[in-house]
């Protein structure tokens, strides 16, 4: 009599989503569910801005759900929000580049700085922020999204190697900068 | 191996994406070198920290709320933890059938529980007796005359004297009753029946029926103010109206106190759990009755119909499972138990179904309803069962 949403596949969900009807809203909450905190952290982290981040969040779903009317074979769903996600993230730091880097970065530290628990994870959202885009992304995709280098290598369409040298340098530059820190910390 | 190519190893082994083959090179690099075990840690303390960042995972509520309005999904109660959807291959047959077949189990269900206390229009005695296990006849030595005489008083009714015939309704009022026996009373039948072997008989008072019982001063308990500050609280105003019959059924008029006000209820509930409310209802209500009434060793049976005020506590469980084809509507239960006017308890199942169309303020809902209605003369207690078919609407703020 019931079938259970959380049983279906991705393939599944988003193939209701095109029905139109109760079922595509069911299928569209589902999926919203297993992959809104990934967004919303892949955005959150990658524009290091809350308000845009939220914006970008919103947007990707929407843009999602306005494009689940088209039918498509969907063979990869996370990796094709995450695209969604992405070109909208690039679009807003394309957008701001040069204006309110500055701003956005001191709203950033403030708004977090309440929700920190501890005193290395807002060393690395700070670090982050110096990295360059390329390698942040790659750091985020990694550590906040859980892909798999060659996932990386796919969902950016670049060279597998690429994506070790990008993620080595982004990790390498990190433990530069936090360093120091951990070595504190680590007396404490 | 260079030092920059083993901190690199280290990142990829820490990723689960170093070869097997490679594994063991590196573990011998780590073994001997502290600087490499000092990287390795300092990777693995930002790994741990960046796991911890749940903050990062975590939509803002007003976001979600923005995307489900943007694209027209209502935002409901249940919100984002639903995760049941009807099938999409039900047929159009079953998506009516199954909704009316649970009309139908809810309707018999109520009606076999209730129907295991329905008995023919044979008041009185075995109701009595089973209700508080004394004796069902009352001779006219142990009468209380006080509840005795206030019954009939308030009734308006003067129970005859010793009297061997069998008047009719008129001779009842122009001969023996001149003086106190109203018009409105009617002498339905009589039988030999009480212990001197004198006529029992049925009356029927339709002037102010309800107060041919003694009164009792009923109570109606306070609702309970249900405090749970974590969860949303709902308030629901419920209307609904109530048809039904009793058994007993006298074949008499029923007397109608109220022209408005009757065989409806007007409730208000709180809701205290997700799917469980709690609240008050106050209705009013036709109710057959029957019942003993003795005067000087006589005994009577009288018989009324009439409308009766009821107040109750109540509580009621929403069915979180949804019908597979209409999502909205939920099977649902309520219980009422409380106090009438006439000083009795009064119990009440009601199971049906409870449509809430998304985003409304507003559900409407059917079901059957079964009921118990005790009551007392003369200290004896009496039983009048009830199934009735339930319908109304809740406003919910």
């Amino acid at each position: 009599m019931i079938n259970n949403l959380e049983k279906l596949s991705d393939k599944e969900l988003y193939g209701m989503l095109s029905n139109g009807d109760k079922e595509s809203e069911y299928a569209f909450l589902e999926i919203y569910r297993r992959y809104s905190g990934r967004i919303y952290a892949y955005c959150k982290r990658f524009l290091a801005n809350k308000e845009d981040a939220m914006d970008v969040f919103q947007d990707t779903f929407i843009k999602f759900y306005q494009s689940s009317k088209e039918q498509r074979e969907m063979s990869n769903l996370p990796a094709f929000l995450l695209r969604i996600a992405r070109n909208l993230c690039l679009n807003t730091l394309r957008r701001k580049k040069h204006s309110t880097e500055l701003e956005d970065y001191m709203s950033f530290i403030n708004i977090d700085k309440a929700n920190e628990n501890t005193e290395l994870l807002s060393l690395i959202k700070n670090a982050l922020l110096q990295l360059p885009e390329e390698y942040r992304e790659v750091f985020i995709l990694r550590e906040y999204e859980g892909l798999s280098y060659n996932e990386i290598a796919e969902h950016l369409d670049i060279s597998l190697p690429l994506v070790k040298v990008r993620l080595f340098r982004a990790k390498e530059k990190l433990r530069e900068i936090l360093a120091p820190y951990i070595a504190e910390l680590s007396k404490l | 191996m260079e030092f920059k190519n083993l901190n690199e190893k280290i990142i990829e082994y820490l990723d689960g994406e170093l070869p097997q083959f490679e594994e063991q090179e590196l573990f011998s690099a780590l073994a001997s070198n502290e600087d490499l075990r000092n990287i390795m840690r300092e990777h693995l303390a930002i790994s741990r920290a960046i796991k911890a960042d749940v903050d990062a995972f975590q939509p803002p509520a007003n976001a979600t709320f923005n995307i489900l309005s943007s694209i027209g999904i209502p935002i409901t109660a249940e919100g984002l933890q639903q995760n049941t959807i009807p099938k999409s291959y039900w047929t159009k047959t079953r998506k009516v059938g199954i909704p009316i077949l649970l009309v139908i189990l809810s309707s018999l269900l109520t009606f076999l529980v209730t129907y295991n206390f329905m008995k023919p229009i044979e008041p009185t005695s075995k109701v009595a007796k089973a209700i508080v296990q004394t004796p069902p006849v009352i001779i006219a030595s142990s009468i209380d005359d006080g509840i005795e005489n206030s019954t009939a008083k308030i009734a308006n009714i003067l129970v005859p004297k010793h009297n061997q015939n069998k008047p009719n309704a008129n001779q009842l009022t122009i001969s023996n009753y001149q003086d106190n026996v109203s018009t409105n009373q009617v002498l339905l039948n009589e039988t030999k029946n009480s212990p001197s072997n004198t006529t029992t008989k049925y009356f029927a008072d339709l002037n102010n029926p309800t107060q041919a019982l003694p009164k009792q001063n009923w109570k109606l308990n306070n609702s309970k103010r249900f405090e749970n500050s974590e969860q949303p609280r709902n308030v629901y105003f419920t209307f609904r109206g109530i048809v039904g019959k009793s058994f007993p059924n006298p074949n008499i008029p029923f007397a109608n106190a109220n022209k408005i006000f009757t065989n409806m209820s007007v409730g208000l509930y709180f809701t205290q759990w997700d799917n469980v409310k709690f609240g008050i209802e106050l209705g009013n209500e036709v109710f057959g009755l029957s019942y003993l009434n003795v005067k000087d060793g006589i005994e009577y049976t009288y018989e009324q119909k009439p409308s009766i005020y009821w107040g109750a506590v109540s509580v009621d469980y929403n069915c979180p499972v949804q019908l597979s084809s209409i999502p909205t509507i939920h099977p649902f239960v309520t219980a009422l138990a409380g106090g009438t006017q006439i000083g009795g308890p009064i119990l009440k199942g009601i199971a049906g179904l409870r449509f809430r169309p998304y985003g409304s303020n507003f559900e409407m809902y059917l079901g059957t309803e079964g009921t118990l209605l005790f009551y007392q003369n003369q200290k004896n207690y009496y039983l009048t069962r009830k199934i009735s078919l339930t319908y109304g609407m809740s406003i919910i703020f």
